[in-house]
């Protein structure tokens, strides 16, 4: 089956800044595809391309294996879009607003009734549809975004930061509502800051910077991309920058940090990483406490991908 | 299409500016004029002019007698207020003391002499315009007693004839009375007329730019998601645009039925003719706030906003919407330049009105009609091009 979406080469530049180097993108259908990167590494002005809101100077884009244009108003009506700012009507109640943008997909009332009934349901907004936005919480206003996105039941959603300002109740909410889409057949491009977020939903992921993908991969699979393979955190009692330089000279240590009396130990893959840390401290006398030995995260993972420098 | 056009339509109906701009500004407008322009109107009455009578021997059996007392008669038509003195002395006190404009007399010969009051005295504004109403009328009997005792010496059998007589007295025989405009003009008329043309285009033109700058990515985040939605740019704007030329189109006529029986406004009976009027013209003025919103200019919604306020502001004082010298203005233009008649909407939107008002033909009307439906394609084909098939550089 062909890819659901297909980026081949592009490349978009704001005056002088290349915002997208010659950026390639493959999505296979059903997959719930996380794009994370720094500030200003291109997942937005990306998903803009892809939706031909943006102008872009090369490159090719294909959506359900066809040429997307602006006005392919057939693939369009296949997508559907959260943005990242809540984008409804003040004006209009819960219903109404779910009711016209899904009316920009569906014409046929009696059908468009049923689907922002659905809607409606699958956000849990049921108590609220005859309240103005204004009169919602931000976890209901979120809510209320993503239904406005999906009520026409698209193939392809494109959720770009849908969790930004909510409470972990409605956060989980959130995700939950898009693992249910995702099993119900539905592919997903998902861009978060939140690393835990897109470790338990996406399927794959792509951690891109300055335009360029970086890596691309399972969780698991950008974890063995990585050098770091494990990590391990120890509480010590009494412990000095001697024992401190010694740690960091183990071989397969490649940093250790202090802070707090908690030791941080990042290391290689190896199989005795942890008695061997501890077998410094032993010998140099500092009592341990609680001991934490643990694959690196998908936020270990972008960080050393992505480096430390503070991004705008 | 339909359903953008319902949405646009309860949208605007609960957007707090666009009530306050397209409803509640117009009407205060409207009876801010009529509290204005009664003044006007009222001009043109004359209250009874105060005069004193010497109610003496001579006057009681004079014929001028029975022409005061004729127009001293209670009624709308009461010309003089008739006060009556013993002697001239006495009128000229009451002259004095400001009460009266004039004093009425008749000598032993039955002929009036008329007393007034000098400048000095002048009680009111009006004094000097009362004294030569009360000139006029002793005169006017003078030279109408002087034709019938002509009459009298030389042909006494033609005084028999009572249609010779009417014909003596009535200035009609040698003239005939014909009007050059449809309707009589009226100062006021041209005040109302300008305010139609200011609230048609400002209600247009604001609701339009708000909500075709809400289908614009670069300008709202509505307009992203619409933008990216299903249906074409071109559906969506004509659905937008519909919906912003019925609730102009209500607001306007809501200000017509307010200047036409709340003000008594003059629409030479016409009214239907005058909806079509309203409906070209806030159909121009939609194209053009769909047309300043479209643009690829700097700045959101609300810039673009004060820029049509102040284009509808502008544009107005030449169609004589604030008072004598924006009309002297308009006037001076429009002889220098006529084509700013055409080209500039509230200009062009008055002048609708007027061909009603002043022209038995419709043609004029229907021209202006037609400029207005002009104008509207146009600007609504230059949106369209702009908006269809946008993308941005940046958003």
């Amino acid at each position: 089956m062909a890819n659901v979406v297909c980026v081949r080469n592009l490349v978009k530049r704001y005056g002088d800044l290349l915002a997208l180097d010659h950026f390639d993108l493959s999505i296979a259908p059903g997959e719930i595809f996380g794009l994370l990167g720094p500030n200003g590494s291109g997942k937005t002005t990306t998903i803009n391309c892809i939706l031909q809101l943006l102008t872009y100077d090369k490159g090719d884009i294909e959506l359900f294996g066809e040429p997307m244009t602006a006005t392919r108003y057939d693939l369009k009506r296949r997508i559907g879009v959260v943005p990242q700012q809540v984008a409804v009507f003040d004006e209009l109640t819960v219903r109404e607003n779910i009711d016209y943008f899904c009316s920009l997909y569906v014409d046929d009332r009696q059908r468009r009734s049923r689907l922002v009934d659905e809607a409606v349901e699958f956000v849990g907004l049921g108590d609220f549809v005859r309240f103005r936005p204004k009169k919602l919480s931000g976890g209901l206003l979120r809510r209320l975004n993503i239904a406005c996105g999906i009520a026409h039941l698209p193939e392809l959603i494109f959720f770009d930061e849908p969790t930004v300002a909510v409470d972990p109740q409605s956060r989980a909410s959130i995700l939950d509502g898009i693992r249910r889409l995702n099993n119900e057949g539905t592919t997903v491009v998902y861009t978060s800051h939140y690393m835990e977020e897109v470790e338990q939903l996406c399927t794959r992921v792509m951690i891109m910077d300055r335009g360029r993908p970086l890596a691309t991969g399972t969780v698991e699979e950008l974890q063995r991309s990585i050098a770091t393979g494990e990590k391990i955190r120890v509480d010590v009692d009494g412990m000095g920058q001697a024992t401190l330089d010694r740690v960091r000279a183990l071989p397969h240590v490649l940093s250790a940090t202090l802070e707090d009396d908690v030791l941080s130990c990042s290391c290689e893959n190896g199989t005795s990483n942890l008695s061997e840390v501890l077998a410094v401290l032993t010998a140099d006398g500092v009592g341990c406490g609680r001991i934490v030995c643990e694959p690196p995260t998908l936020n270990d993972i972008f960080l050393e991908i992505t480096g430390r420098e503070l991004r705008d | 299409m339909a359903r953008t056009f319902w949405t646009t339509v309860k949208i605007l109906l609960k957007t707090p500016s666009v009530l306050i701009w397209c409803i509640a500004f117009p009407l205060f407008m409207a009876v801010m004029f009529t509290a204005m322009l009664s003044g006007i109107s009222s001009d043109g009455s004359v209250d009874p002019v105060p005069v004193a009578v010497v109610r003496d021997e001579s006057w009681d059996g004079s014929g001028f007698a029975q022409v005061v007392d004729a127009l001293a008669a209670q009624g709308d038509d009461q010309l003089l207020d008739a006060a009556d003195v013993d002697s001239l002395d006495a009128g000229v006190a009451l002259i004095k003391q400001g009460d009266v404009a004039g004093v009425y007399a008749v000598d032993a010969t039955g002929t009036p002499q008329v007393t007034l009051a000098p400048d000095g005295y002048a009680s009111s504004s009006a004094s000097s315009l009362s004294g030569t109403i009360l000139e006029s009328v002793a005169d006017g009997y003078s030279q109408n007693r002087a034709l019938f005792e002509g009459q009298l010496r030389n042909n006494p059998t033609a005084l028999a004839n009572p249609s010779a007589i009417t014909d003596a007295l009535s200035l009609s025989v040698g003239t005939e009375r014909l009007s050059a405009t449809r309707s009589t003009p009226d100062e006021a008329v041209r005040y109302y007329y300008a305010l139609l043309a200011m609230v048609t285009l400002l209600v247009g033109s604001q609701t339009a730019s708000s909500s075709v700058c809400a289908l614009q990515p670069n300008v709202s985040v509505l307009g992203a998601r619409r933008s990216v939605a299903g249906q074409s740019r071109a559906r969506q704007l004509l659905g937008v645009i519909c919906g912003c030329w019925a609730v102009s189109f209500a607001s306007s006529l809501l200000t017509f039925c307010l200047v036409r029986f709340g003000a008594g406004v003059d629409f030479a009976g016409r009214e239907g003719l005058c909806l079509v009027g309203l409906a070209v013209a806030t159909l121009s003025s939609t194209a053009l706030g769909a047309l300043v919103a479209a643009l690829p200019l700097r700045g959101g919604a609300e810039t673009r906003s004060s820029m049509l306020i102040a284009l509808t502001m502008g544009l107005s004082t030449f169609a004589g919407l604030y008072g004598q010298p924006s009309m002297t203005l308009a006037d001076n233009l429009a002889r220098a330049c006529p084509a700013e008649a055409w080209l500039n909407p509230p200009r062009l939107v008055s002048d609708l009105f007027y061909s009603l008002y002043y022209y038995d033909a419709l043609a004029p009307f229907a021209l202006r009609v037609a400029a207005c439906v002009g104008i509207a394609a146009l600007m609504f084909g230059v949106s369209t091009v702009f908006l269809r098939r946008q993308r941005y550089e940046h958003l």
